[in-house]
């Protein structure tokens, strides 16, 4: 048993069922990641564990304890939410001491804890600033300080990093891990990026259509997604749509390596490859050649769109410094056969 | 920023002419030394302005009314508050209807209203008391209180409140830590609106006043159909140096923009 489970936890609006027979069970000192794109359930069972929203269904349990229709303001979970919440009239010190004094913590506990709170947030100097005055990456430390004070057993993120630009997420990735680090509190992520959950999280739940599809450690998720739906949504990936004849993949006459299966003779499948695994090398020298028709230099890495007999493949190749092929240049494309996976042909994967 | 051409220009400065320039006169007839409403072109005086404070009844009214705009707006702030949070937050039979009597008001006419609260404050034997003229005067400012409350309601970003429920505040405390001050500029600025009108209010205020309750408006009502002399030019000229005087320094104090508008 976690620390935190959930237990075939359902919530219905009306004739729509937001999250159905959700189970979870989080252990102390985790960092879990909801994943999913909008209206999948994931800020619902967020708001269902906060005590925001009421389940129709099921139980949360708390270090052995019931809470599911305990009053949020007894729960004790620190939330910081996707707008941050602040109170606007109150200063960063204020905001931040607001859940002590609730607490009736004696004032000199009080502005101990919340100078030590700020300090961990790199906040100290903004203590009498009001939340106005601040950026929005400022704001979202004092939101993670001001839940983080209480000492939460759990602490509940809700799209932390959405309403911050792409450079300021990336720093505030590693920022929310090292403070959560340091203070180790079981904390749940809601996200719809990707990037974000598997690079902080301990372990991701992908969520689709209200339902919890697969909970797995963020590199499993990307290098063994469950379904169709995972692949692509996590990551890029290239399918080819192929049919399994004589104990191999085939596509456009071509025999394509792949992990081992045991599938009828004639079954359409698809073949699963990620852009990064595939090897870029001269014509004639791989599985099968293609032109290069586009070509985009995204910093780190360099992504190519190559055209096959067997479609349009997506290859991606770090960068080594030197200019890689042009535009139009022959290459061959190949990878090794453990590369590759078999997954249910299109017309079934429309999940 | 866009810049406006010398057409439009002229325009807005026509339209804050038309808006200004009545009260531009009415504050120069208050100075004339003459015994009619004239604008003073060789002399000025304060004879009429002495005349108001030499008047037995002038200064009275003021008072009354100054105590009832001040009464009927504090009450129906009091009583707008919790009808707009129920009215935006849940969702209960006859909450339509609840959100229709409260802004009735706006809707039947002052005149209406004041015959027949005439009537029912004569059948209950309560003609001329000041308590029933307050209770009047809040129910035709309540609407103005209703939607400046309810505007500050709907703006409110609700998750600040959730945050301080999870973090241990009990209901009443969200209210009056969270809500209240987030809502100040609704309260204040209906408050202003409520006071404002219920000041100025004449149609209603003439069938329910008695001799002894006699409004600012209503008096000076009753003195210009007795008489026009630029004494009522000079009363007119006080109220807009008493509206403005009070402008000036709540926008000193709080920031007019901050209370209407809630910019912050």
């Amino acid at each position: 048993m976690g620390f935190l489970t959930l237990q075939s936890l359902s919530k219905v609006f009306g004739d729509f069922t937001a999250v159905r027979d959700v189970d979870l069970s989080v252990a102390q000192g985790e960092f879990v990641s909801l994943l999913g794109p909008s209206g999948c359930g994931k800020t619902t069972t967020l708001q269902m564990i906060a005590g925001l929203v009421e389940p129709t269904k099921g139980t949360i349990t708390l270090d052995g304890r019931d809470i599911t229709r305990e009053k949020p303001s007894r729960r004790g979970l620190g939330i910081v939410f996707q707008s941050y919440a602040l109170f606007p009239h109150m200063t960063v010190a204020e905001n931040v001491a607001f859940g002590l004094e609730m607490r009736k913590v004696a004032r000199p506990e009080r502005d101990r804890r919340v100078s030590e709170m700020l300090g961990l947030v790199h906040l100290a100097s903004f203590a009498e600033r009001y939340p106005r005055q601040l950026s929005g990456g400022q704001r979202q430390r004092v939101a993670i300080a001001r839940a983080l004070v209480i000492q939460p057993p759990v602490l509940l993120l809700d799209e932390p990093l959405s309403n911050l630009d792409a450079k300021l997420r990336e720093e505030m990735q590693f920022e929310l891990r090292r403070i959560q680090r340091s203070v180790g509190t079981t904390t749940i992520m809601v996200t719809h990026d990707q990037a974000e959950a598997l690079s902080i999280s301990d372990r991701v739940v992908v969520m689709e259509q209200g339902r919890m599809t697969q909970i797995d450690a963020p590199y499993r998720l990307y290098e063994r997604p469950a379904t169709a739906f995972i692949s692509s949504f996590v990551g890029k990936m290239n399918r080819i749509e192929a049919v399994w004849r004589g104990g191999r993949a085939e596509a456009a006459g071509l025999g394509l390596p792949s992990e081992a299966a045991s599938l009828p003779d004639g079954a359409s499948i698809g073949v699963a490859v990620r852009p990064e695994k595939i090897l870029l090398g001269a014509a004639g020298q791989g599985l099968f050649d293609g032109t290069v028709t586009s070509r985009f230099f995204l910093g780190s890495y360099w992504l190519f769109n190559v055209e096959t007999p067997v479609g349009n493949v997506v290859v991606s190749l770090p960068n080594q410094g030197a200019e890689p092929v042009a535009e139009g240049a022959l290459v061959s494309l190949g990878w090794p056969p453990e590369s590759a996976s078999i997954v249910a042909a299109a017309a079934g994967a429309a999940a | 920023m866009h810049k406006n051409g010398p057409i439009a220009l002229l325009f807005h400065s026509l339209v804050v002419a038309f808006v200004l320039a009545p009260l531009v006169v009415v504050c120069l007839v208050a100075f004339t030394p003459e015994n009619t409403l004239s604008i003073p072109t060789t002399s000025f005086s304060l004879r009429w302005f002495a005349a108001i404070f030499q008047h037995p009844d002038f200064v009275p009214s003021f008072y009354n009314s100054l105590w009832l705009a001040t009464l009927a707006a504090t009450i129906s702030v009091a009583l707008a508050v919790p009808a707009a949070l129920a009215i935006d937050r849940y969702r209960f039979p006859g909450r339509d209807w609840l959100n229709g009597l409260f802004l009735s008001p706006l809707i039947i006419p002052h005149l209406v209203l004041g015959v027949a609260l005439l009537r029912l404050f004569a059948l209950i034997g309560a003609t001329g008391s000041f308590a029933w003229l307050v209770a009047s005067h809040v129910i035709i400012v309540t609407p103005y209180v209703m939607r400046l409350v309810m505007a500050a309601f709907t703006g409110m970003d609700r998750s600040a409140e959730q945050a301080a429920e999870t973090l241990g505040a009990s209901h009443w405390t969200v209210f009056r830590r969270i809500t209240a001050p987030m809502i100040l500029p609704g309260i204040t600025g209906g408050w202003l609106l409520a006071f404002i009108n219920s000041f100025d209010e004449l149609t209603m205020s003439i069938f329910v006043t008695s001799p002894q309750t006699v409004t600012l408006p209503v008096r000076m009502y009753m003195y210009a159909t007795e008489s026009i002399d630029p004494m009522m030019a000079a009363v007119s000229a006080l109220m807009i140096a008493l509206t403005a005087g009070a402008m000036l320094v709540l926008d000193r104090a709080f920031g007019l923009d901050k209370i209407l508008v809630g910019q912050k």
